[in-house]
């Protein structure tokens, strides 16, 4: 994980985890996610997909539209316990 | 006693004057129901109409659907929610039905199919009887299946059979087709009702948790709607669980082998047949509905002429009752199978017996005279 | 994935054990349709053994069933509105929601959907509209838009489609609205309207069929047609004030119709039971 420079206040940040195991490289998160968590992996999952990673989970804003959208429920976003 | 038990115990051995139809419904109600869905089609909408009159009096629900496939859908989708369902129908929209029928069949729903045969193909004589459905309660379904149908020959018959075709459904966990035909539903005849304290609602085993819905036993335990089982109801091929699985030949096998064999194997105990002046008969008539009637007249007049005929009706269609059949007319010349069509019993017949079997078919909706029975009888009595 | 040990979306408490991923093809709306409807059951906080699924053929007929965790009666093709009616009718107290396709639901099964919303039976209903039939490989549907070529109509298709949402509103739906798999979270707040509106509730919900109609329309990604849901949508409070020219390929998202308070068949029924039997007790007739 990266660290990232502090921002004046304590911001809040998020988890993003993503089942590998049922993702199947859709592309609804990468679409619906407006600061770019996601993008498609260039390797393949042991099923056989290109699955999307998480690329720049700091970035998260908890909107959450990844998570609701996937059509494989394989998006979780828990909040961080700073 | 319950409050419908109240409203049957008023007829407790009362006899009323009513029309087949009308005694259908009403064993309909003695037998439990307490789900109709039906549509209007000549000549069964009398069962319909006492339905609506009287179910809403036992705390049962009438509903009058759009057309033939809600209400056999609704129907089936009450049974699974616990109801003792049941619709009534004709030719036309027993052929829409069929669908549902197999997925009643697949997914071992009880539930019951009254079917007021009348004179076909497609539109037909509408007003007219005729015996034309045997077949198509058997096959008009696709696919591996087995049915059970039952088909009165009078008023208080229409009564009787139903609160055993309720029975049926629920002692094999299968759609039962009543099937009667225009004649009987419409004439009118005496009906004695029993008491309703003597007439038991039958038993609806149910599984506990755990335990399969869809096998493990002839004829498993149902897991109904609001059992809180998670039950899984569907018409593709599936596990003992319920839960579909259309890619495993050994599944497939199991389950269609299973709910074919559950009825296939039970054809001595389905086996019910009204066997009269058998003994040393050399010609016999094998007769159902309506057409019995001047079939008894046939084989009576030819006995009180010292004649050896015989009368076989059969009162269980389906499975068809072949090796009791073969038994009772192992030493028979012939048999003469009248019927209000261009003949479908007697195909059934054939493959059992040996000798030969001599169809009487009579079409354009009027029933078969005694005259037109006992002719071809005493024919071949006489030509031995 | 996370550098830390992966954790699992919560809502799939509501998900038969063992059964993801669905066999739903790469970015199937009907797996977003899954996902709202377990957000929205679990926001109501509703019991799933108090609900029962009913469900039709085709893909969107496979949303529930066998993925969501409750009593389900998977039934045969467009006559799903039709067995939910039965069960309605015998159950009290227990949620009956039918989920399935556009084809299934307006196709085949249009005169029973017409019924039930005429009858404004208390059944909770997802038309998953992806406008093909998608399961067979991609034949025409009664939603399919002009001129679109499909596995039956090589040479365009000639028929105008269903305006579905408002012929059920025509028909007498009670709460009728209409969204797209882009508008998630405006979809379950509707899922949760339409599931605690006493009476028939229909949602007709634009979807992706990222295989079939996909190769229809010359698509390539859920995410085509999603940009595309974006961009064609239009609030109905808008729509209001648009011409038919305007409105001309567009889709008018959100409640479109909602009346609270109308007779709903059920209660219409047992009334007429309880009414009927208690005048029997009072007289002295038997049947007949």
């Amino acid at each position: 994980m990266t660290a990232s420079a502090k921002p004046k206040r304590a911001r809040r940040s998020y988890s993003v985890f993503v089942d590998d195991d049922v993702c199947d490289g859709c592309g609804v998160c990468v679409f619906f996610c407006k600061p770019g968590v996601f993008s498609i992996s260039r390797e393949l999952s042991r099923r056989g997909f290109f699955p999307a990673e998480v690329l720049q989970e700091e970035e998260c804003n908890n909107c959450r539209l990844c998570e609701l959208g996937c059509p494989q429920l394989a998006i979780y976003v828990e909040e961080r316990q700073s | 006693m319950s409050q419908r038990a109240d409203y049957l115990a008023r007829n407790d051995g009362k006899t009323h004057f009513v029309m087949g139809d009308e005694a259908a419904a009403l064993g309909a109600l003695y037998a439990g129901c307490d789900f109709f869905g039906g549509y209007p089609i000549t000549p069964a909408s009398e069962v319909a109409e006492v339905m609506a009159r009287e179910l809403p009096k036992t705390g049962g629900y009438y509903v009058q659907f759009e057309d033939e496939l809600a209400s056999i859908s609704a129907v089936v989708g009450a049974a699974w929610a616990g109801g003792r369902a049941m619709t009534a129908t004709s030719g036309p929209g027993f052929s829409l039905m069929q669908e549902t029928v197999g997925y009643a069949a697949m997914t071992e729903t009880p539930c019951v199919i009254v079917d007021v045969q009348r004179s076909g193909p497609s539109t037909g004589q509408a007003t007219k009887p005729a015996q034309g459905d045997v077949m198509q309660a058997r096959w008009g379904t696709h696919g591996d299946h087995e049915i059970i149908a039952l088909s009165p020959w009078s008023v208080q018959e229409s009564f009787d059979l139903m609160i055993e075709s309720f029975r049926l459904a629920e002692a094999y966990r299968t759609p039962v087709i009543f099937l009667t035909d225009g004649a009987v539903g419409h004439f009118r005849e005496p009906l004695v009702f029993p008491r309703v304290s003597d007439v038991p609602i039958a038993p609806r085993p149910r599984a506990a948790k755990g335990e399969p819905a869809f096998g493990g036993r002839p004829v498993p335990p149902m897991a109904q709607i609001g059992d809180r089982l998670d039950v899984h109801i569907t018409g593709s091929t599936h596990k003992a669980s319920g839960i579909r699985d259309v890619n495993s030949k050994p599944v497939h096998e199991e389950l269609v082998l299973r709910l074919v064999d559950k009825i296939a194997s039970a054809r001595e105990q389905l086996t019910r047949l009204d066997v009269r002046h058998m003994d040393q008969a050399r010609v016999a008539v094998v007769s159902f509905g309506v057409t019995a009637r001047p079939a008894l007249g046939a084989v009576e007049a030819a006995r009180r002429a010292g004649r050896p005929a015989g009368f076989i009706r059969l009162v269980g269609i389906w499975p068809f009752p072949g090796p009791r059949l073969q038994q009772l007319l192992a030493d028979v010349d012939c048999v003469l199978v009248p019927e209000m069509s261009l003949g479908q019993v007697n195909r059934e017949l054939e493959r059992f017996v040996r000798c030969p079997v001599l169809s009487l078919p009579k079409i354009g909706g009027v029933a078969h005279t005694v005259d037109e029975i006992l002719g071809p009888l005493m024919a071949r009595l006489e030509a031995r | 994935m996370s550098a830390s040990e992966t954790k699992s979306n919560p809502l799939r408490r509501y998900v038969r054990p063992g059964l993801l991923p669905t066999i739903f093809c790469a970015g199937c709306g009907g797996g977003t349709v899954l996902n709202c409807f377990c957000r929205a059951v679990d926001e109501l906080e509703l019991d799933p053994r108090s609900m029962v699924m009913v469900t039709g053929i085709g893909c969107s007929s496979w949303i529930p069933s066998p993925y969501f965790l409750a009593d389900t009666l998977h039934t045969t093709h467009g006559r799903a509105i039709a067995f939910a009616t039965g069960v309605r009718v015998m159950t009290s107290g227990m949620k009956v929601v039918v989920i399935a396709g556009d084809g299934d639901i307006s196709g085949i099964g249009g005169n029973h959907l017409i019924h039930a919303a005429r009858r404004n039976v208390d059944l909770t209903v997802f038309m998953v509209n992806n406008s093909i039939y998608g399961m067979t490989g991609g034949q025409v549907a009664p939603t399919t838009p002009l001129d679109v070529t499909t596995t039956t109509t090589p040479h365009g298709n000639v028929e105008p489609p269903f305006d579905v949402a408002s012929l059920v509103a025509a028909a007498g739906g009670t709460y009728v609205a209409r969204w797209t798999t882009y508008h998630v979270f405006d979809l379950v707040k509707s899922m949760k309207a339409a599931l605690t509106h006493e009476g028939f509730s229909f949602i007709e919900i634009v979807s992706p069929c990222t295989t079939s109609y996909a190769k229809a329309v010359g698509k390539r990604s859920a995410a085509d047609f999603l940009a595309d849901y974006k961009e064609r949508s239009v609030r109905i409070s808008s729509a209001q004030k648009m011409s038919p020219e305007e409105l001309e390929g567009r889709i008018v998202v959100g409640a479109l119709k909602r009346v609270e308070g109308a007779p709903e068949f059920c209660q219409r029924l047992r009334g007429l039971t309880r009414r009927v039997s208690a005048e029997a007790l009072s007289t002295r007739e038997g049947a007949r």
